[in-house]
């Protein structure tokens, strides 16, 4: 069970899968926002060039404390990443144990509070801004995404992510997954809820002043929240399928068109201030959830 | 739903971008470098005269009154035309109608011409059949 | 270690990060800059990329000539860049101050505050010029060696 667990983690939903994949969904990204400017966009290889040619940059030298808190928080934030997509039910509906849930949530949290704790740890004023931002940005839209869980959780009686995945499809877990969806945009700092990375507005945010291979494991980090998410999202919408070709074709497709929609609505939309996406997301983001929770509760008491 | 159509506006429209090696040619009135034609100049300086940021210049030589530098440099010009309008008379100054190509040391697009002075009258005819061709 | 050396070398070429610096430009030179990223033009196709933060960046293309408010910013701005880096002087300006030239208000052409590796001739120069600046730029990057750091934090 340990090797198998270990085996997940590096070969097939982790590192190996999952660096290459988060790659193409960062090109993609880039690709779709082009497209819909009627622009050509960058080549396929791009991201892939662009964390090599960081790799091969000087940062500065930062001593002490301070310097090793510069590179904890990217490699702290990429490694909860490939932990949580080695804990995604892909192919395989056996593995995971009791609880998985919970820890796939605290995964998928380390990143937005890492990214917090750069911006405060670089001491730039851009850097405390977006940080400051991201933090009241986590703090509405974690409450809709654990909500969103929660219910999930709670119409099954479970915390186990494989009989989550099995579970059969009702209206209420449809409610629960747009939830989850709308989540995505705020989580991956994507366009509508892009505040805490406002390009231009607030330079580049925390990451202002990260440079070489740390800005490169950001960005790869930033891959990987995709698969993460996208991958959370096809794993709950797909039906379980006999054949494990036609799970895994099922899964690609359902990512892929997560990340082109989302990608689309940010390069179509313009970024919005505080209040409103907050306010977006107490309003209808909590009541969708709030509403999945509340029915699947009150489905528990009824019999 | 304004923002639907809008994307499915931009998916439709196709690419409006230029592969990029491909260069966009330059309109024929496209102003370029300031090339001098030796012949017709006849050094009167009324170019650097009349150059908005002086990177014309029309020095005579201290011992000799007969010769003189004209130097030019697209480092500090501003494309002007300023000095082919002045030019009226001889037209020995035309400008290049492609753009200038980048470099990476100062002064390697600097032009220098030593040069006799003529006699107005003596190149006023060249110019006459210059003027007539163009 | 040899092939990781030399992937390097080509990633620089295929993506150099611009941070561009306008030192008291009339806004001319930047203008045709946002053109070069138009859908038109999409310098994006290069891999070239427009980055808000000095730490990210390649190669620094500065607009205008240095006036004397400016000359510290671009000092410490060129400070920031990580190595190996690149300086693009975009237009007249920064390379012979143009029409501000021997004004009490300029502190002198670019290469008279920090090394400067192209220029892109023009006022302001046309969009095809400036890529054509930022990809010999790219060229000298790519084949430059990472030196000591000298940044000042």
């Amino acid at each position: 069970m340990d090797l198998n667990a270990l085996l997940r983690e590096l070969f097939f939903p982790g590192i190996l899968l999952a660096i290459p994949v988060a790659w193409f969904f960062l090109w993609i990204e880039r690709k779709v926002s082009a497209v819909v400017q009627q622009r050509i966009g960058p080549p396929f290889m791009q991201p892939f060039w662009d964390f090599i040619k960081l790799l091969g940059k000087t940062p500065p030298t930062r001593r002490g404390l301070h310097g090793a808190l510069m590179k904890l928080w990217p490699l702290l934030s990429t490694a909860s990443m490939i932990g949580a997509i080695g804990l995604l039910p892909v192919a395989t509906r056996t593995s995971g144990f009791a609880g998985d849930l919970i820890l796939l949530i605290a995964l998928l949290e380390i990143p937005a509070i890492c990214l917090i704790l750069a911006g405060f740890t670089s001491r730039s004023l851009f850097g405390q801004i977006g940080s400051s931002r991201e933090a009241v940005m986590s703090v509405s839209y974690s409450v809709v995404f654990m909500a969103a869980l929660i219910s999930l959780a709670a119409s099954q009686h479970t915390f186990n992510l494989p009989d989550l995945a099995n579970a059969p499809m009702t209206p209420m877990r449809w409610l629960a997954i747009i939830a989850i969806v709308i989540c995505i945009p705020a989580k991956l700092h994507l366009n509508p809820f892009s505040m805490p990375k406002a390009e231009q507005e607030i330079y580049a945010g925390p990451l202002t002043e990260y440079a070489g291979a740390e800005l490169a494991l950001w960005e790869l980090a930033h891959g990987l929240e995709w698969v993460a998410m996208s991958g959370l999202v096809a794993s709950l919408v797909i039906p379980h399928t006999t054949s494990l070709g036609l799970d895994l074709a099922l899964y690609a497709a359902v990512s892929l068109a997560l990340v082109i929609l989302l990608s689309s609505a940010a390069a179509a939309t313009a970024r919005l201030t505080m209040g409103l996406s907050v306010r977006f997301f107490w309003r209808f983001g909590l009541a969708m959830a709030v509403l999945a929770l509340a029915s699947e509760l009150l489905a528990r008491i009824k019999p | 739903m304004n923002t639907l159509l809008f994307v499915l506006k931009s998916l439709m429209g196709g690419v409006v971008t230029l592969r990029l090696p491909k260069t966009v040619p330059t309109q024929p009135t496209f102003r370029g470098q300031v090339q001098l034609d030796k012949d017709l100049c006849i050094g009167c300086g009324r170019c650097a005269a009349a150059c908005a940021t002086k990177v014309i210049e029309v020095k005579r030589d201290r011992e000799n009154k007969d010769i003189y530098r004209w130097s030019y440099d697209a480092a500090q010009c501003t494309f002007c035309g300023r000095c082919k309008d002045a030019c009226n008379k001889f037209h020995a100054l035309s400008m290049q109608t492609h753009r200038p190509p980048v470099y990476t040391a100062i002064g390697s697009l600097k032009q220098e011409y030593v040069m006799i002075r003529k006699r107005p009258e003596t190149a006023a005819p060249k110019a006459a059949a210059a003027g007539s061709e163009s | 270690m040899k092939f990781f050396k030399s992937l390097i070398c080509k990633a620089r070429q295929k993506s150099p990060w611009l941070f561009h610096m306008n030192s008291g430009s009339c806004n001319g030179c930047d203008i045709e800059i946002i053109a070069c990223l138009s859908p038109r033009y999409d310098v994006e196709q290069a891999g070239i990329h427009l980055e808000a933060s000095p730490r990210h960046a390649d190669i620094i293309c500065v607009t205008g000539p240095v006036t004397r408010n400016a000359a510290e910013a671009v000092r410490t701005v060129y400070g920031q860049v990580c190595h190996p880096k690149a300086v693009v002087a975009i237009g007249s300006c920064p390379a012979s101050c143009n029409v501000f030239a021997e004004s009490p208000f300029v502190s002198g052409p670019l290469n008279s505050q920090i090394p400067v590796d192209v220029f892109v001739p023009g006022c302001p120069p046309r969009p095809d010029a400036i890529i054509e600046g930022i990809a010999k730029a790219a060229q000298i990057l790519s084949e430059r060696e990472a030196r000591e750091t000298e940044v000042n934090a």
